[in-house]
C-alpha cells in the first residue's frame, strides 16, 4: 500500500496548534472534514472513537511519531491525513518522547487488512531517518505531499 | 559475530498469528511491554524482515504480520527460554484481544 492510497492531500497540515492529545486529534479530524474526507455529521463520533482507542494504549510508535486511528462505519475506504506539530505534543508514547508527526487513519470496520498494510507502509518508510526528519521539518503541506510521493516512488530506501 | 566466551542461553520458537486483525499497533505495544519484562534480547522475524521486540512499535509494525503468518521469536540472555514461551503464548492467544469495545 502507498501513502497516496489513503492520505488525502488537502487534509495535510503542518501547523498543528494543539498542545494536548484531545486537542490535536480534534484538529486533525477537522482537517479531514474540511478536505471532504469524512461526513461532517460524523466528525464528533469519529473524534470520540479515536480518543477511546487512545485509552487502550497510546498510538505513539516511537521516534516522535503517532498513528491515532479508529474503525468507523461511516467510511467506505481507508482515509487518512498527515499532521505536523512544530512544538510537539505529549502523547504518552511508549518511549516517553513528544510527538511531532502524526498519521491519522480511519478505516471501515470490515477491512482490518488495509489498516495493517497502511501501518506497515508507514513504519517501513519511517525507518529511513532522512524521510522521517524531512517530514517533521516540513513547513507547508505541499512539502509533506511531495515527500510522501517520493517515498511512494521508493526514493527513500530503508 | 564472535561469540566465544559468551555462552548466553539462547531460545527460539515459532508462533502463528491467529487473531483476524494481525499484529496491529495495540498488539505490538502489548508484545513490547511483555518483552521488556525480561532481561534477554528478543527479536521477531518473518518473511518481511527482523525486528527488535523491546524498542518501539515502529520496529515491529514493519513486519506487517497478518493473521496466519508464522513469526520466529529468538531470545539471547539469562531468561531467554521464559521470554520466548511468554511471547509465543501472547501471539497464539491472539494478543489478548479485548472483546470489541463500542
Amino acid at each position: 500500500m502507498k501513502f497516496a492510497d489513503f492520505v488525502i492531500p488537502e487534509a495535510v497540515r503542518t501547523d498543528l496548534k494543539a498542545e494536548d492529545k484531545p486537542g490535536v486529534i480534534r484538529e486533525m479530524v477537522k482537517a479531514l472534514e474540511e478536505a471532504g474526507g469524512i461526513d461532517p455529521a460524523e466528525t464528533e463520533s469519529i473524534i470520540k472513537a479515536i480518543l477511546k482507542r487512545e485509552e487502550l494504549g497510546s498510538t505513539g510508535i516511537g521516534r516522535g511519531v503517532a498513528v491515532p486511528h479508529t474503525k468507523h462505519p461511516s467510511v467506505n475506504r481507508l482515509v487518512g491525513m498527515v499532521g505536523v506539530s512544530q512544538e510537539g505534543v505529549d502523547f504518552n508514547s511508549l518511549d516517553g518522547e513528544k510527538v511531532y508527526l502524526f498519521f491519522l487513519l480511519i478505516s471501515p470496520p470490515d477491512r482490518p487488512g488495509d489498516h495493517l498494510r497502511a501501518l506497515e507502509n508507514i513504519s517501513l518508510k519511517l525507518r529511513n531517518e532522512t524521510f522521517c526528519r524531512f517530514l517533521k521539518q516540513s513547513k507547508a503541506p505541499k512539502d509533506v505531499v511531495q515527500l510522501l510521493e517520493e517515498a511512494d516512488n521508493n526514493q527513500f530506501n530503508a | 559475530m564472535d561469540t566465544r566466551g559468551n555462552e548466553q542461553p539462547k531460545a527460539s520458537r515459532q508462533a502463528t498469528v491467529v487473531n483476524p486483525e494481525g499484529m496491529h499497533l495495540r498488539a505490538a505495544s502489548l508484545l513490547i511491554q511483555l518483552a521488556r519484562q525480561f532481561q534477554c534480547r528478543v527479536e521477531l522475524s518473518n518473511h518481511n524482515g527482523r525486528a527488535d521486540a523491546k524498542t518501539t512499535p515502529l520496529q515491529l509494525l514493519v513486519l506487517g504480520a497478518q493473521s496466519g503468518d508464522r513469526l520466529t521469536i529468538e531470545a539471547v540472555g539469562p531468561d531467554a527460554e521464559e521470554a520466548v514461551e511468554a511471547i509465543a503464548k501472547l501471539i497464539e492467544e491472539g494478543f489478548q484481544e479485548p472483546t470489541e469495545a463500542e
